[in-house]
């Protein structure tokens, strides 16, 4: 192979198993829009506590409990934001609601610097860092096995919404609330298993993340990164956060690889946003999302 | 069986009650507060005054899935399908009331396995329904493809499928042709000799609910203006001032 072949090839398979963090974080917002349509401000939010727990927790009862506990909070956060939340604004706008998920972002924010702190902290894995050498293209283990987990969890998802009572009652209502309801479904209980997966998307999330960069308060960042990528693939398409996070994650690391050295670096940092505005311009509703037509 | 209230906006002191077992017709012309009253019985509207029983239950209060579970099914007038899901989950969706409902969620949705108990369990009512309106080979199509008429039946199926004491129908004829209109009235005749359930329909092809139903209430401007069997409805002056816009009997 020649050598910018192998390049490409590397800077590729980093920036795909980076992409399926990506995609990660993007899913957790479309399965709380596709359940209920509100764009949830506090999914950042929700990824730094899911990693903050697991990080606080992990040297005390060990990496599996840390992991459990951390999904009976996320359990509790769905239950109280649906109680607390969504409930009392039934049938209010959108614009409502998201600004609810707002306040619940902060909310969350503060509760996680209330529980432990506001400094860094490293998450290590136990994972090798030593790149593996397959077939003369080097490949980093951590990126590997994040993306293995990923994909785990995107597989259980699409079990879980194709197998289970509950996950046909989700799509049920994500497509006709009013008649789901009249089939006997139970919105109020449908929004909080969303949030509930939600949460555990982040948990996922989270940890992958933390492992790479530690987990911070920059983590709530994500819900900007993870926007750009809810454009490209169509907020309301698990399979567009998918390919859409592998789209950016790949453009990202072959933009810079080839790109940045001519125009001095950065180009990492603008191609989801590029990319999200080319599909503004040309297919608002994104690569995979339905097509709506809004009534005036 | 006692089914009665009084007031919502868009009805004014509407009463009546529906036996057991029979096929009650509601007729009226556009605007006439049908479909709010079929919505009021669902606990998709609740009323603002009166009472609303059902088997003697009070239900003015209820959430719509809530009627729901107490075996009140309904189609809607603008098909209200899931358009993602094929035939057979949509009428897999009737099911969601049955089988782990009362063991909550842990039990019936986060494993996967005794989630997919649910669906084998489940599923064999589905099939039956689907069997009752001849769409078993229909069965994993997706919805969307569909014609207008099969996904009227396919409606009917997913309410069917809810093992109901009450059926709901909101103008299950409307858009069809008639040798489609004859498949469906005999369905609804069918469905109510084998499972003798309940139905109220609204329905507009008047010759078609006169020989549908046992009674029928007719409303204009959220009025009742006359309740009985068809045989009177036909010959009340009232009624045809109301829907036909003139006197004269109707065949």
């Amino acid at each position: 192979m020649s050598g910018d072949l192998v390049y490409g090839t590397e800077l590729a398979i980093t920036g795909l198993l980076i992409g399926v963090m990506y995609s990660m974080v993007a899913l957790g917002f479309v399965l709380i829009f596709k359940a209920s349509a509100v764009f949830n401000f506090a999914q950042g939010a929700m990824t730094l506590f899911g990693a903050l727990t697991v990080v606080g927790l992990s040297p005390l009862v060990g990496l599996p409990l840390a992991l459990a506990a951390a999904l009976v909070a996320m359990a509790v956060l769905a239950v109280a934001v649906e109680r607390w939340v969504l409930r009392p604004l039934i049938g209010r706008s959108a614009l409502t609601v998201f600004m609810a998920t707002v306040g619940v972002a902060y909310a969350l924010e503060g509760l996680a610097q209330l529980i432990w702190g506001n400094q860094p902290r490293g998450l290590k894995l136990d994972i090798p860092q030593a790149p593996l050498q397959l077939g003369g293209v080097y490949v980093s283990p951590p990126d590997l096995i994040g993306a293995a987990i990923a994909g785990v969890c995107v597989m259980l998802l699409v079990l879980f919404f194709q197998r289970t009572k509950l996950g046909l009652g989700l799509r049920a209502m994500a497509d006709d609330p009013i008649a789901a309801q009249a089939m006997g479904v139970r919105v109020g209980r449908m929004w909080a298993v969303a949030w509930m997966l939600a949460g555990a998307v982040a948990i996922v999330a989270g940890v992958l993340w933390g492992s790479r960069i530690g987990v911070h308060f920059g983590m709530t960042q994500i819900t900007l990164k993870a926007l750009p990528i809810l454009i490209i693939g169509g907020v309301d398409s698990i399979p567009g956060a998918i390919v859409a996070g592998l789209l950016v994650g790949a453009g990202e690391a072959l933009g810079e690889g080839f790109l940045g050295p001519f125009v001095g670096g950065g180009v990492q940092e603008i191609v989801a946003y590029l990319g999200a505005l080319l599909i503004l311009t040309f297919r608002h509703q994104g690569l995979l999302g339905e097509k709506t037509i809004d009534r005036i | 069986m006692a089914l009665s209230f009084g007031g919502v906006t868009a009805l004014q002191d509407v009463s009546f009650a529906c036996a057991e077992g029979e096929i009650f017709a509601i007729v009226g012309p556009n605007g006439a507060g049908k479909t709010s009253l079929l919505n009021v019985v669902s606990g998709t509207y609740r009323p603002s005054r009166g009472t609303l029983r059902y088997f003697g239950t009070e239900i003015r209060r209820a959430r719509p899935h809530q009627v729901a579970r107490l075996g009140v099914a309904r189609t809607f007038q603008n098909v209200a399908l899931f358009p993602d899901l094929t035939v057979l989950e949509n009428v897999l969706v009737g099911r969601h009331a049955f089988g782990g409902a009362g063991a909550g969620f842990f039990a019936s949705g986060l494993s996967t396995s005794s989630a997919r108990g649910w669906e084998s369990r489940q599923r064999a009512t589905a099939e039956e329904a689907l069997k009752a309106l001849d769409l078993s080979s229909a069965r994993d199509l997706a919805v969307e493809t569909l014609p207008y008429g099969v996904k009227k039946k396919v409606e009917l199926a997913r309410a069917l499928a809810m093992e109901p004491r009450l059926m709901l129908l909101d103008e299950p004829l409307a858009g069809m042709n008639p040798s489609e209109k004859e498949e469906i009235a005999d369905i609804i005749t069918a469905i109510r000799a084998r499972y003798g359930l309940t139905m109220v329909m609204i329905e507009h092809d008047f010759p078609l609910v006169m020989s549908l139903a046992s009674r029928v209430l007719v409303l204009d401007y959220g009025v009742v203006i006359a309740e009985g069997p068809p045989s009177e409805i036909r010959r009340d002056p009232k009624v045809m001032r109301a829907y036909f816009g003139a006197a004269g009997g109707v065949d």
